[in-house]
């Protein structure tokens, strides 16, 4: 019991992972694996939970759905917020059901139609609105917007409020901070999508709520309660990740001249640069999960009923894998990467994921010449979901969207 | 030789490279893949996986 109890004690106890800006998140993370640690405890809102480190062990752990199942997580800290029958909150055969029946819309090919379709459209919708400003906050001004009404467009549900929405999203991941807000949010959020489950089922349109209205399980339609499941999730995990890995994506880049003028010059680049962007600003730092019977990793007991983080960060910047893991470096090789996660419950939107980031990256270094920060290079935020919040640049001009095709 | 992809992750399996990381040979084809086998990247079994028209 002893040694339990000492294994126990939490690293850092100055800092609580669930809700600390942890600034200094990767040097600590660099001193736990320096001492050679690869389970250790840590605060997170309060209680302990067991932070996996080394990239071969995060990898394997998403694996083990026996010893760190995802829905005892979900069902304990987003069931509320989003219901019990959200994707993340099954597991086994349901899960992979019903995974099944939209995971089809995120597949590689059928994001590449998106692009011209979608995402391109919006970006540039997104930057003809800077109208005159030539200095503003591209998180709130281009990086949140994006993802945020990408995701309402796919779903087929109108523009409609922004900072509404920005509210939606915010509440529902946050639970555990402010419950009686966000139940307030899930009964908005079904409010509002109420009426358009109901229309789609009737006439179905080219959008995820209609594929959702129309699909089968098994003989039977889904739910309406099934339907704002999926719809719970998908409106803030597709908004609330992207944004902020392409906050810090663009700090980087405006943040290194040497970087940026690259970028402009050789477009073939953009993708590697997005691809080690995630790496290293991947949102998703730490991944939680709740063990039911406990296990042992390298030594270490994690006892029954725990929580667990994910490494998702720790492992991106591990030196065995990724050598010299600090640098941006766009040849490295990055395979393996931990940033979506990996299992059954892998990322659905990954892939999405990817597209978004390449296409704002391209439209903001092709519409905006002289595009820089207005202020300092900043330092990532937050060791749950990590990433750049507010990112105020200038720029000395935007060119039309057609006109700067025309030069291209 | 054809490529098979996971409907789940997009994980794609081809027949010509094989997948030497998990123990699978090139030019193995699907047909001779165990059943047992699961997608690297998420775990699906082979049911999860179609034809891949890329």
């Amino acid at each position: 019991m002893g040694e339990v109890a000492e294994q126990a004690k939490p690293m850092f106890p100055d800092v609580d992972f669930g809700t600390g800006e942890v600034p200094d998140f990767h040097e600590r993370m660099d001193r736990l694996r320096a001492e050679g640690r690869r389970v250790v405890p840590v605060l997170y809102y309060g209680e302990t939970a067991w932070l996996i480190l080394r990239h071969e062990d995060v990898r394997r752990a998403y694996r083990d759905g026996e010893a760190f199942p995802c829905g005892e997580a979900y069902l304990r800290h987003s069931s509320p917020a989003m219901g019990d029958k959200m994707l993340l909150c099954l597991d086994g055969e349901e899960h992979r059901v019903k995974r099944l029946l939209i995971s089809r819309e995120f597949l590689p090919q059928k994001v590449q139609e998106y692009v011209g379709r979608l995402i391109r459209p919006l970006a540039d919708e997104l930057i003809d609105v800077f109208g005159e400003r030539r200095e503003l906050d591209l998180v709130e001004n281009f990086t949140r917007p994006l993802p945020m009404y990408l995701t309402t467009r796919l779903l087929g549900l109108p523009d409609g409020d922004g900072k509404q929405l920005v509210e939606w999203i915010e509440a529902l991941f946050t639970y555990a901070l402010n419950p009686e807000r966000t139940l307030r949010a899930r009964e908005e959020v079904s409010e509002f999508l109420l009426p358009f489950i109901h229309e789609r089922r009737r006439e179905p349109r080219d959008d995820l709520i209609s594929l959702l209205a129309t699909s089968k399980v098994e003989g039977q339609h889904l739910s309406d309660e099934d339907i704002l499941c999926f719809a719970r999730l998908l409106f803030p995990a597709g908004s609330d990740t992207t944004f902020l890995t392409m906050g810090s994506m663009m700090n980087a880049v405006l943040g290194d001249p040497a970087l940026r003028q690259r970028l402009i010059d050789e477009p073939d680049l953009r993708p590697r640069a997005v691809e080690e962007s995630l790496r290293m600003f991947g949102t998703i730092a730490l991944q939680n999960r709740y063990t039911v019977s406990g296990c042992e990793m390298h030594g270490v007991r994690i006892p029954p009923h725990s929580w667990v983080l994910f490494g998702n960060a720790p492992g991106n910047y591990d030196p065995d894998v990724y050598p010299d893991p600090h640098r941006f470096d766009m040849d490295r090789n990055l395979k393996g990467m931990v940033t979506f996660g990996g299992g059954p419950h892998v990322c659905i939107g990954a892939h999405l994921a990817r597209v978004t980031l390449t296409v704002g990256l391209s439209r903001l270094l092709d519409r905006l010449p002289g595009l820089r920060l207005a202020g300092p290079v900043q330092t990532p935020l937050g060791a749950i979901m990590r990433g750049v919040r507010h990112l105020p640049v200038a720029f000395d001009a935007i060119l039309p969207a057609s006109a700067e095709e025309a030069v291209a | 030789m054809t490529v098979w992809q996971c409907m789940s992750c997009g994980f794609t399996y081809d027949e010509a490279a094989g997948d030497p990381d998990h123990g699978i040979a090139p030019g193995t084809r699907w047909a001779d893949i165990p059943d047992d086998w699961t997608c690297p990247e998420c775990g699906m079994d082979k049911a999860s996986f179609e034809m891949a028209e890329l």
